[in-house]
């Protein structure tokens, strides 16, 4: 068969279709000026670009096209253990949002071709994802969702849900369920929790993900109620973060909701849970942290709790045990950048956590059936919003579930909209 | 479309003119983060369990580059559009 060379060019194709087109083709060259790079090398060099990120200026380590480039490396790279997130497309949303789309429908219909064919699932919920551009975007989005659900089984998809404003709204167009796959996820937006924990352990599957007995726009979710949320700190925003002094202050508000809700008897347990949960558990080379690993973030607790007790007045007192390099040293020994858009908090029974930024006083902690995170819902009448997937220390590895089942508790099903 | 796509065998990707005489250094910063990758890999062959390690979850190097990488021409290679 003679080689067919086609010219991959932005007029043509564009964004996200261009994924599907390079992983397609058997081989692929990229020519800039007189010279020609394949694509496969180029693209593998991003991908160890991001993993060496700490040695990469950040104006290249936070370009979208790097991103997007090592992303690529995932799909394209003939080792199979890499490309396995064709299988299912709860995983591909991740790749989807990293990436322009110019339709905001095609962020799920430019990625049909890369999934791998799904022959086990019943014709209604293959339906979920038949192109037809006359459905509005809500239906598309939802109804993919709720394929990427039934598909896998679990709610993987759901733990990459975040909502762009603090506060949602009572009229909005979407299902609380629904991934944005038509928004792009930048450098800049919060990362997502570590996949590691199982706290839904001990529970059986869920089986209701496909029922819409109630509308297509309610999702049935299984699980039990673990606590209701008590306080919170204000989200950590981007100016927050960014700023050494700002989030000096962010980690006194931490500091101050804890030692005022939670019971001190131990005040270095206290402190390594609340570092557990501002660092969602993850080690600085992205392994599970052990205690060694959050004593930085524990020792600036303790310094900060020093200078409370040596009588300085109120916040003044505080802001004056701002010490530049202790702060910078948090942020290269640990992995603070899940508080990004985040808030800290504590839940009535004293548990500590991170979870969306759209969350409140009064909404409930919840581990579900195909969870390996706990949600954070909103009840809303009979109802419940989904707002975001939670770290919260002391429940990652199902100790709410053999708890609750301890007790007699019994679950519930849960109607999402 | 992915029927389309699938009878191509080779794709030629347009990035832009060379108009900052970057491309050479750009390809010369390519082949030396891939030298880096390549000692550190055991030939490429051991990506995943660097990448990954054990638990699946994505890991992160300490190791900085073992030579000087021209980052600024990775930097025009990347910021490309035809990437995102």
């Amino acid at each position: 068969m003679p080689t067919i060379s086609r010219r991959v060019e932005l007029s043509d194709y564009r964004r996200l279709w261009v994924l599907q087109e390079v992983v397609l083709a058997s081989s692929n060259t990229c020519h800039w000026g007189p010279h020609t790079f394949d694509l496969l090398d180029t693209v593998r060099a991003a991908s160890w670009l991001m993993y060496k990120w700490r040695f990469v200026p950040g104006s290249l380590g936070n370009d979208v096209g790097l991103r997007c480039a090592s992303e690529m490396f995932e799909i394209l790279y003939p080792d199979l253990r890499f490309g396995s997130k064709r299988e299912y497309l709860a995983t591909m949303f991740v790749t989807i949002q990293k990436f322009e789309k110019t339709e905001p429908k095609d962020s799920i219909y430019a990625i049909l071709g890369l999934l791998y064919k799904d022959t086990s699932l019943e014709s209604s919920q293959a339906a979920l994802l038949e192109v037809d551009y006359a459905k509005t975007l809500s239906n598309v989005l939802r109804d993919a969702t709720r394929y990427s659900l039934c598909q896998k089984g679990d709610l993987y998809a759901l733990k990459l849900i975040n909502h762009r404003f603090d506060v949602l709204d009572d009229s909005q167009s979407f299902p609380t369920w629904t991934l944005r796959a038509d928004l792009q996820q930048g450098a800049q937006d919060p990362s997502y929790l570590p996949n590691y924990f199982n706290a839904s352990g001990g529970l059986e599957a869920p089986y209701l993900l496909h029922d819409i007995s109630l509308g297509e726009e309610v999702l049935l979710l299984q699980g039990i109620v673990v606590d209701k949320v008590y306080q919170t700190t204000a989200s950590c925003v981007e100016s927050t973060w960014r700023k050494h002094g700002e989030f000096h202050d962010w980690l006194i508000s931490v500091r101050d909701i804890v030692l005022c809700h939670c019971d001190v008897t131990s005040q270095e347990e206290l402190f390594l849970a609340t570092a557990f949960a501002l660092v969602a558990g993850r080690a600085r080379d992205g392994g599970r942290a052990q205690s060694c690993d959050l004593q930085v973030l524990v020792e600036y607790f303790k310094s900060l709790t020093v200078c409370e007790n040596a009588g300085a007045p109120g916040g003044i007192g505080i802001k004056n045990g701002f010490d530049l390099a202790a702060t910078r040293s948090i942020y290269d020994d640990s992995r603070v950048d899940y508080c990004l858009d985040r808030r800290f908090f504590v839940t009535g029974a004293g548990c500590v956590g991170i979870g969306p930024r759209c969350m409140q006083p009064e909404d409930t902690v919840v581990v579900l059936r195909g969870g390996n995170l706990p949600f954070i819902l909103r009840n809303k009448g009979d109802d419940y919003w989904l707002l975001g997937a939670a770290c919260v220390h002391g429940i990652m590895d199902g100790e709410a579930v053999q708890f609750h089942k301890a007790q007699g508790g019994s679950e519930e099903v849960f109607h999402v909209r | 479309m992915a029927t389309v796509y699938s009878t191509a065998q080779h794709n030629l990707v347009y990035l832009d003119e060379d108009d900052d005489d970057m491309a050479e250094r750009g390809m010369k910063a390519v082949q030396d983060v891939m030298d880096d990758m390549r000692a550190a890999t055991a030939d490429f062959t051991l990506m995943w369990e660097t990448k990954y390690g054990k638990s699946g979850a994505a890991l992160f190097s300490n190791e900085p580059f073992s030579a000087s990488v021209d980052f600024e021409a990775l930097e025009a290679l990347f910021s490309h559009h035809w990437f995102r």
